[in-house]
């Protein structure tokens, strides 16, 4: 039957490996982010001080206690190492030479701890106490201790002012955030050193007869600072989210900010000859409305309308024009980059609105030319579209879909899927127009703006419903290198 | 774009826009609905011809290089035009129709504009100049007669005014009665009225105070 101290030990040990494998998991995801590296590697540093500290507590003799004894330090000094480093990267302040010495001191003793026949601690050890713990009996040593263990403590010290030091930095920087953190993490670990290094000089002085009992403290230790790191991962995700939410609201609003410079300038470009053509077809009516009308002045009435519907017809082609020489650069793109660029940015949009969201990506899809910027306006607007078509009600299934995949004549394809209602068939071929809109604070410019830009790029843009409900809208694109001239 | 160099005192419109197009439409408009009008390209244009005689009203786009239609009418104001202001504007700007409003404008209409709300504020605006240029000359001829009286018939015409019998005025300017007499028929005589009531009308709209009487 396995010893109850097997079974504690063994409990911690699981629980300090599991901790390492949990934040070395999200140390792989967020490699910039040493912490939680250091926080994994003190995990291990405990995992491996609890399997000696255990050996050495079920040693049924001297020889074997004095045989495992020296392996204390090796855990030690990486437990060291890894408080150092994450206070250095989690506080983001300290002295950096204390840092040094600490760890300094700390490889010193390791080192002349192997070097030394029977480690740093004991010269020699005369006989092994059993002292009752957990209703089971841990072996003690009792013998002559070495001037060496006094700079091993010594190097804790180091370690003690590091931290204490630190701690005290990030507390006058003020935030409540930082103070929280000051007090918490560097609190612990001071109060570790506080208890572990007068406990571990009254045992080797003989004074206090008790195992080390380091791994429980260790434990402790490592609760707090994984409480306190949890935290942080909580609030990242936070800020993520609203970072995200912010990003879908600053692209809507310059999205209007454009259209509304856009509309301005049309609506003045448009409104001179459209003035000149009513109030010449009206001067024709009343002309008309007498005896004897002039017909040169008709003739000539008739020739400006001509002229000045050519004027606006002008107006609107200089401005396609201009939007596509001005902004449609040629750079060579994939498609499903763009895809998931936006992604990225609106699946939380979507998660928040409760709606499921699905991407499924082609792969070798033919590379386009275009404007990044540009085609992801169009895939978020048709993405806010579909959103705003399953609404804010409790149907279901909610869920939206982005497929990419090969178009006609070698170019590729995107298409939005919502599970909304559909779109009214009388609808369907004039949702493209600009200012038709079926929302009460529509613009009706959303999928117009879609479709200038898309046909900017050579491509074509549809929408109907489909077969299983809800509405698709889709647009292809040609591959890069065909031609991009429409007209 | 002036098509007549002289501005004529019958009521026109004056058109100012930077668009030839626009200019050339709406003058067709007027003249196919019997209004007479004068077109001006540039608001310089117009400023440099205009003078306080012109009679009719200004219909003036809002948007203009240079000059817009906001600061040509301020232009006018401290000329001392009073010719009526009709704007066009491309969209509805309303802070601007509520400024050009505030400063006397008739209306303010949106371009495309319909021809039936054009010619209705062209007519409002043409019954305000009149009866502004009416009131103008009623007051101009009353002084141009004012200005015949010499300063003892003028002392004579305020005590009247005031409502003093020939008696009280004759011992107030120290005079025989007869003398007062005279004067008074002399001052109906070159106002051209005929009644004391008449006379106070007129005194009234020239501005003329009654004389105190003398304790």
């Amino acid at each position: 039957m396995a010893s109850t101290l097997v079974i504690v030990w063994s409990m911690m040990g699981a629980a300090c490996l599991t901790l390492a494998l949990v934040y070395g998991g999200i140390w792989l995801q967020q490699r910039s982010e040493h912490a939680y590296l250091h926080f994994a590697l003190f995990a291990l540093a405990i995992v491996g001080f609890g399997f000696v500290e255990l050996r050495l507590m079920i040693a049924p003799d001297v020889a074997t206690y004095a045989r495992v004894q020296p392996w204390t330090h090796l855990p030690l000094l990486f437990a060291a190492i890894a408080i150092v480093g994450f206070v250095w990267h989690y506080f983001g302040t300290g002295r950096l030479w204390l840092a040094a010495a600490a760890i300094g001191v700390r490889a010193l003793v390791t080192a002349v701890n192997f070097w030394l026949p029977g480690g740093v601690n004991f010269e020699r050890i005369d006989t092994l106490v059993h002292v009752p713990l957990l209703g089971d009996f841990a072996s003690v040593a009792k013998g002559v201790s070495t001037p060496w263990t006094h700079v091993g403590q010594f190097g804790w010290l180091l370690l003690f002012a590091y931290v204490g030091d630190a701690a005290w930095r990030l507390w006058r920087q003020g935030d409540m955030q930082r103070r929280w953190r000051a007090v918490w993490v560097g609190g612990s670990v001071l109060l570790l050193i506080a208890i572990g290094v007068p406990l571990s000089a009254l045992i080797h002085a003989g004074i206090v007869q008790s195992p080390y009992l380091v791994m429980p403290m260790f434990l402790v230790v490592l609760a707090t600072m994984g409480y306190g790191l949890t935290l942080d991962v909580v609030r990242a995700a936070r800020l993520e989210r609203q970072a995200a939410q912010h990003r879908v609201e600053l692209a809507h609003l310059s999205r209007i900010g454009m259209l509304g410079e856009l509309s301005g300038s049309i609506a003045h470009e448009l409104n001179q000859p459209l003035t000149s053509i009513l109030s010449n077809a009206q001067a024709a009516q009343l002309l008309l409305a007498r005896d004897g009308a002039d017909v040169a002045e008709l003739r000539a009435i008739l020739a400006d309308i001509v002229d000045d519907d050519r004027r606006a017809g002008e107006v609107i082609r200089r401005l396609r024009a201009m939007l596509r020489k001005e902004a449609v650069p040629h750079h060579r793109l994939d498609v499903n980059v763009v895809v998931r660029e936006v992604g990225r940015i609106m699946r939380n949009d979507l998660l928040n609105r409760g709606i499921a969201f699905d991407v499924q990506q082609a792969e070798r899809l033919p590379a386009i030319e275009g404007d990044r910027i540009q085609l992801q306006q169009v895939l978020m607007n048709l993405l806010i579209n579909a959103c705003e078509a399953i609404g804010e009600g409790t149907a279901s299934p909610r869920a939206v879909r982005v497929q990419t995949g090969r178009g006609p004549d070698g170019g590729v394809e995107v298409l939005v899927a919502d599970s909304g209602p559909g779109i009214a068939t009388e609808q369907l071929p004039r949702i493209f127009d600009a200012f038709f809109t079926t929302k009460a604070q529509g613009t009706g410019l959303g999928l117009a703006v879609c479709r200038t830009i898309v046909e900017a790029h050579g491509g074509r843009i549809w929408a109907r419903n489909s077969p299983g409900g809800g509405a698709t809208v889709g647009f292809s694109l040609p591959a890069a290198g065909q031609s991009h001239e429409t007209q | 774009m002036t098509s007549e160099a002289s501005l004529a005192s019958d009521p026109r419109v004056y058109l100012v826009d930077d668009d030839a197009a626009v200019l050339r439409a709406l003058q067709r408009l007027l003249a196919a609905s019997g209004i007479a009008s004068t077109a001006f390209d540039a608001p310089q244009r117009f400023l440099a011809a205009i003078d306080c005689e012109a009679a009719g009203c200004a219909v003036l786009d809002l948007a203009m290089p240079g000059l817009d239609g906001l600061a040509l009418q301020q232009a006018l104001a401290a000329r001392g035009s009073t010719l009526p202001i009709v704007f066009l504007t491309g969209r509805g700007d309303i802070p601007a129709s509520v400024k050009a409003m505030k400063h006397g404008a008739v209306d303010f209409l949106t371009k495309p504009v319909d021809a039936g709300l054009l010619l209705a504020a062209i007519r409002a605006a043409f019954d305000r100049d009149a009866r502004a240029r009416a009131e103008r000359d009623e007051r101009r001829s009353i002084e141009a007669r004012l200005d015949t009286l010499t300063p003892r018939e003028r002392e004579v015409l305020r005590h009247l005014v005031a409502g003093r019998l020939n008696k009280q005025i004759a011992a107030d300017l120290g005079t025989a009665e007869k003398t007062i007499k005279v004067h008074r028929a002399r001052v109906l005589a070159k106002l051209g009225v005929r009644s004391l009531v008449d006379l106070a009308r007129l005194a009234q709209s020239a501005g003329i105070d009654p004389a105190a009487p003398r304790a």
